[in-house]
């Protein structure tokens, strides 16, 4: 858990926000002069190639490339209009389409599918909403930030963010997670 | 000849026939003015092979879809595209109008779109009250209105009438829509006797010869109307297995029940060029064929089940003289089913679920060009126009080809 006060939060951000424009405006009239070089891309529309079982992606929150140029994606399963689209897991069965893929998939360079995994398990507790952190708002003025830290690395990382926007830090406390709880 | 080959040439006389298909990923070229498709309700082919695709241009969230509408804008993208988008053979925008305009009124929801014989542009509508169908010149000049406007009574704030199909995931975002179209009508009951008004009139086919169109009646009505193409007066219409139709409420579809004597959602009625009525009874999984005069020829019943909004959304037939091929839009499950027409026999389908080409989420309407190639439109949160290359008719080795690729391209492996 940790605490900040919340207004300066809110005019951090306004900041970031205001220099990023300033940087926009400037990268634009660069490009104009054409005195720049930048990497070019194009679009591969045959890119990953069709899942099986009629699988379907949620919102896709995150993407990364392994050392073997292998493409892990993460997406949140849960995001779904169940009588629209995933109809296939439905009670009863509504249609032949579609089915959840489950949330980590990871495809090698040419698009095949290789490996899908993720979800609950009993060794662990999968994030409700894959990459969520909770920001409330106390009555006090204080903002109180809720969030699974499954690492020193992640810690370290929001640190620092909170660093970076000026946000003076009050406090940081570990919560048991439900699956402490229990034991 | 050895055994491998002799068994390779018995598979394929063995196999059936059919019109084979791969996606065009390209087609069609990207939109101008950050213009993105809402829910794609109907699509249609010009004698021009122009491509006319009608979407729903109020089912965007705004915060996420369509920042650039907002005041100020929020994003650089998107603005929705007007109601009827017209493309050029190579997927150019060639044209566009849609929405509120001078002497008619723009559905609440438009439905299906068709080209008759003149080249009109005939626009249905499948809001709670939508009741008419609207008549546009091929560059949106309005021409005519069908059908008496539902009663205006009290205005509500009905967000969506009667109908239930855009539960998408929309719904989700209903309190960022804002209303673009008409003010929402109280929703209106069916109508299936009426002889001066429609009731969610869906998509419509022409013959030209006896001046008529044929009107699928509708998301509420359960008929089949048959109009003067240039009065709008209707001059017959009927129900399942011809007979009258009665709007009292029908069972939910079940499919270990005797088939419903009435039609459910009637969203085609396409006119073959022998003469044949080929009509859409969606949620009741079934296609009934009937001649010009409604009287009932034949019905088949096609992936029967399935649930919901049912397998049957529309019907395209293939361009060879003969229309040999029925090609069937199933939005549930998600494919385009192949059929022969005579015998009404399911050779193939093609298609999967997904956002990759060539596959669809919620297929809504089908058409074919002078060429032979398919045209798709996707609706709830699909929002997209796909194009499927006619390969010509060869054998056809699997119930279901899935995701139609370059064969190059297609997946390997398990």
């Amino acid at each position: 858990m940790i605490r900040s006060r919340r207004l300066l939060f809110a005019a951090a951000l306004g900041a970031t926000f205001a220099a990023l424009t300033a940087g926009q405006h400037a990268l634009e009239a660069r490009a104009r002069s054409h005195d720049v070089t930048a990497p070019r891309f194009e679009v591969d529309p045959l890119w990953p190639k069709p899942l099986p079982h009629h699988w379907v992606l949620g919102n896709v929150i995150g993407v990364g490339v392994d050392a073997n140029d292998h493409v892990f994606i993460v997406h949140r399963n849960d995001t779904f209009d169940a009588p629209t689209e995933i109809g296939a897991v439905q009670n009863p069965k509504l249609s032949d389409c579609c089915v959840p893929a489950p949330p980590v998939l990871e495809f090698d360079p040419a698009g095949n599918l290789v490996n899908a995994w993720g979800g609950p398990n009993k060794d662990y507790d999968w994030p409700a909403s894959n990459h969520g952190i909770s920001i409330d708002n106390k009555d006090n003025g204080d903002t109180l930030l809720t969030g699974l830290i499954v690492d020193q690395a992640l810690l370290h990382g929001l640190l620092r963010k909170i660093r970076d926007l000026g946000m003076p830090l009050l406090s940081v406390t570990r919560l048991q997670t439900p699956k402490e709880e229990e034991k | 000849m050895n055994t491998r080959s002799l068994l390779l040439g018995g598979l394929l006389l063995l196999a059936p026939e059919a019109p084979r298909f791969t996606a065009d990923p390209m087609w069609p070229r990207p939109m101008p003015n950050h213009w993105i498709l809402g829910s794609a309700t109907g699509v249609a082919v010009d004698a021009r092979d122009h491509v006319f695709v009608v979407n729903v241009t109020d089912t965007f969230n705004q915060r996420t879809e369509t920042g650039l509408e907002l005041d100020p804008p929020s994003a650089e993208c998107c603005m929705p595209a007007p109601n009827v988008v017209e493309y050029d053979a190579a997927g150019n925008v060639v044209g566009h109008f849609g929405g509120e305009g001078e002497g008619y009124d723009w559905p609440e929801m438009n439905a299906g779109v068709a080209v008759d014989p003149k080249g009109n542009v005939w626009i249905g509508g499948q809001g709670g009250a939508d009741s008419r169908i609207l008549k546009f010149a091929p560059d949106g000049k309005f021409i005519a209105q069908f059908g008496e406007g539902a009663p205006t009574g009290a205005a509500a704030g009905n967000p969506r009438g009667g109908d239930t199909a855009y539960g998408g995931v929309s719904r989700r975002s209903a309190p960022q829509l804002r209303t673009r179209g008409p003010v929402r009508l109280p929703a209106q009951p069916a109508s299936s006797n009426s002889t001066t008004m429609f009731g969610g009139p869906a998509r419509f086919s022409f013959d030209a010869r006896a001046n008529e169109a044929y009107v699928a009646d509708g998301y509420r009505n359960h008929r089949v109307a048959v109009i003067d193409l240039a009065s709008g007066a209707i001059k017959r219409y009927w129900g399942a297995y011809g007979k009258k139709p009665d709007d009292a409420a029908a069972a939910k579809y079940d499919p270990s029940a005797p088939v419903p004597t009435q039609f459910g959602v009637v969203r085609c009625a396409a006119l073959s060029a022998d003469g044949y009525v080929y009509v859409c009874d969606s949620n009741n999984d079934r296609i009934q064929v009937f001649t010009r005069q409604g009287k009932f020829v034949k019905e088949v019943r096609v992936a029967p089940q399935t649930l919901g909004a049912g397998s049957v959304w529309d019907i395209a037939f293939s361009r060879d003289p003969a229309q040999r091929y029925l090609y069937v839009a199933d939005g549930m499950n998600e494919v385009v089913h192949v059929l022969d027409r005579g015998s009404l026999t399911e050779l193939t389908s093609f298609g999967d679920g997904g956002r990759q080409p060539g596959q669809f989420y919620a297929v809504d309407a089908i058409a074919v060009d002078s060429k032979g190639n398919v045209y798709t439109a996707e609706t709830y949160e699909g929002k997209r126009v796909q194009k499927f290359t006619f390969n010509g008719v060869g054998p056809v080795t699997t119930a279901n080809t899935g995701t139609v690729w370059p064969q190059s391209a297609r997946r390997a492996g398990p």
